[in-house]
């Protein structure tokens, strides 16, 4: 029933963000300019209008309700076909790097755990410090420039960095995408794994003879789960911000660039045009985003109910 | 031995000591003049941005100017601005973190201020937010961007003292306080203040490096502070960054990490360092705080 509950909270969320997002986005864009003698650009002035505000949200809705399709961006191609293009590249790149993100991220976690007294420490604890506290654009940027410099060498076979046509640029980014989630789960983990040292059950199941390995993945990891999944939200959040630096920096086509294209009106503008943004395309992209932060949000609900013992539910809400 | 306080302290110092004497630098060309062209040594000319060489250490810019220069200037700016926005945050954060634990009002805001922020991708949200034309064309742009860039993580900032208050609230030294009378005022500045204070250093420090990544990551995808509209050939007009804060030499990186990669390198290094040596003094001075009042 809590989980019930929960769920219904997200979905209320995910509507009110929507509708602000869309209020945002369609501020009405009426600017005034002032030019010098020769039209030159001298400055501009803003003027919120209440009534143009409404009328662009209105016809918005009464837009799509005549378009199913979202109107044509290019003869044969449909608006809905392009977001839904672009967003299907993106959720490639998005779902595999937050399942593998939890995955990679418990099993270094447990490495750097077991190495914690040993002399390799700075290949667990070290590494993982490293990548938390450097910037992943550092090791994004070098990789790059690493990749072209060894294939101009000889060295190493070539790798496609580039677009969103081939598999391998998938790979690369996805790889890119994992760099931060990984160690920050690790870390997590670690101390949670710590955390839980020393307790009673541990004890007991070591005195009924069962294997180490058994009691830290079936015994400590159940009960370290929880702590891990509260920070489910920080990581999605991290991976979709990262997504608009991962498909800028290689010109991947998809959903974080085509919204970046749609809202980003603030680059340049010309005079007596009214900017604006193309708002179809960016409420298309926005619900996109919007909907995979339900979507991992509700899953992670899921998991947190069925790793988290009854007696603890009302501690880890 | 508290390795990364001392490393971190070292680099930090080291940091701030460039943006105080950097313009009195023999090799630093305070000028930032511009080389539109520069004849090679086997005739012919060649165009910005130049490679590393004697003129120019560690390359040019696009506009041919001593890249070295703008970077030691640029010091000073960047660190100006990470602090402004991280002080402009603290001094709306903290206010609310106390408003919510005396208020229930305020509790609410501060809840649903962070719910509806773990919704929206903080680079998302800056991209539509600094879209706005209200913003846009203000002519105080860069203050309300530096507003926005801190309004992003008020609310975990918040949490994190509201929680920090709770915690300490049922501590029983809290209840002899009230019970020998001290007024609210007083139990706040001598009995929750004092615990909360390393905490609050501590987090200061991984703020300023978490800020310089955020605007790092904006000037990937080239949304930077301070602009100028400058005249283009079609008859429009394009924003142009006018500053030497560190992130704006990822101006066009996808066209200069191949051909130019001094460009980014330099960019991706100086905030990578930078932001290494927030992370150690913060995580150094947790050690320091932990030792101090025997929590390790």
């Amino acid at each position: 029933m809590v989980y019930f509950k929960k769920a219904i909270e997200h979905f209320v969320l995910w509507v009110v963000c929507v509708f602000l997002f869309i209020g945002i986005l369609f501020l009405p864009a009426k600017t005034n300019y002032e030019t010098g003698q020769g039209g030159q650009f001298k400055s501009a002035s803003y003027d919120y209008e209440l009534d143009t505000h409404i009328e662009n949200i209105t016809g918005f809705f009464s837009f799509v309700k005549e378009n199913p399709g979202l109107g044509e961006f290019v003869p044969g191609q449909s608006y809905a076909d392009r977001i839904a293009d672009k967003s299907w590249k993106s959720l490639l790149l998005v779902v595999p790097t937050l399942i593998l993100a939890y995955v990679l991220g418990v099993l270094k976690g447990i490495f750097d755990f077991r190495m914690q007294k040993k002399k390799l420490n700075f290949l667990g604890n070290g590494t993982t410090w490293l990548f938390i506290s450097m910037p992943d654009l550092f090791f994004i940027i070098v990789a790059q420039i690493g990749l072209m410099f060894l294939y101009e060498k000889g060295l190493f076979f070539h790798v496609t960095l580039y677009g969103s046509e081939k598999l391998e640029t998938y790979v690369v980014g996805i790889l890119f995408l994992l760099i931060y989630p990984v160690f920050y789960l690790a870390n997590i983990t670690n101390v949670s794994l710590q955390e839980q040292q020393g307790n009673d059950y541990i004890r007991t199941a070591q005195s009924k003879g069962t294997s180490g390995m058994r009691i830290l993945f079936i015994h400590i990891l159940k009960n370290s789960f929880p702590r891990i999944l509260a920070h489910s939200n920080t990581i999605t959040l991290y991976v979709l911000s990262n997504l608009f630096i991962v498909e800028k920096l290689m010109d991947f086509q998809g959903a974080a660039d085509g919204l970046y294209d749609a809202v980003l009106r603030g680059t340049g503008f010309k005079i007596g045009l009214e900017i604006m943004v193309d708002g179809v395309s960016a409420v298309g992209y926005t619900v996109f985003f919007a909907s995979i932060i339900l979507v991992s949000n509700l899953v992670t609900q899921i998991f947190k109910s069925l790793v988290t013992p009854a007696s603890q539910e009302m501690n880890h809400e | 031995m508290n390795k990364s306080l001392i490393f971190g302290l070292i680099i930090l110092s080291f940091l701030v000591i460039i943006t105080f004497i950097a313009p009195y630098l023999p090799f630093v060309d305070t000028s930032l003049k511009d080389t539109v062209m520069r004849q090679k040594e086997d005739g012919g000319f060649e165009l910005p941005p130049f490679a590393p060489s004697a003129d120019f250490p560690i390359g040019s810019d696009h506009n041919g100017v001593d890249l070295l220069s703008r970077l030691l200037l640029g010091t000073k700016e960047t660190l100006l601005t990470i602090l402004a926005i991280v002080l402009i945050r603290y001094i709306v954060a903290i206010p609310l973190a106390m408003a919510s634990f005396y208020s229930r009002f305020f509790h609410r805001i501060l809840i649903v201020w962070n719910r509806l922020f773990s919704f929206i991708p903080p680079i998302f949200f800056v991209i539509l937010i600094i879209g706005t034309p209200f913003i846009l064309f203000s002519d105080n742009r860069y203050l309300w961007i530096l507003i926005v860039l801190a309004m992003i993580e008020v609310g975990r900032v918040a949490d994190i003292f509201y929680q920090g208050m709770v915690d300490i609230s049922k501590r029983p030294y809290v209840e002899a306080g009230i019970v020998s009378g001290s007024s609210p005022l007083t139990m706040l500045k001598n009995y929750y203040w004092p615990p909360l204070r390393p905490s609050f250093i501590v987090q200061f420090f991984s703020d300023l490096g978490r800020t310089l990544f955020l605007i790092g990551q904006l000037g990937i995808i080239e949304i930077f502070l301070s602009v100028e509209f400058v005249s283009q050939l079609s008859g429009g007009y394009k924003t142009l960054n006018t500053s030497n804060v560190w992130p704006t030499y990822f101006v066009d990186i996808t066209h200069h990490i191949w051909s130019h990669p001094w460009l980014p390198i330099t960019g991706t290094i100086a905030i990578g360092i930078t932001i290494l040596a927030f992370s150690m003094t913060s995580s150094g001075l947790q050690q320091y705080f932990d030792k101090k009042y025997k929590r390790a």
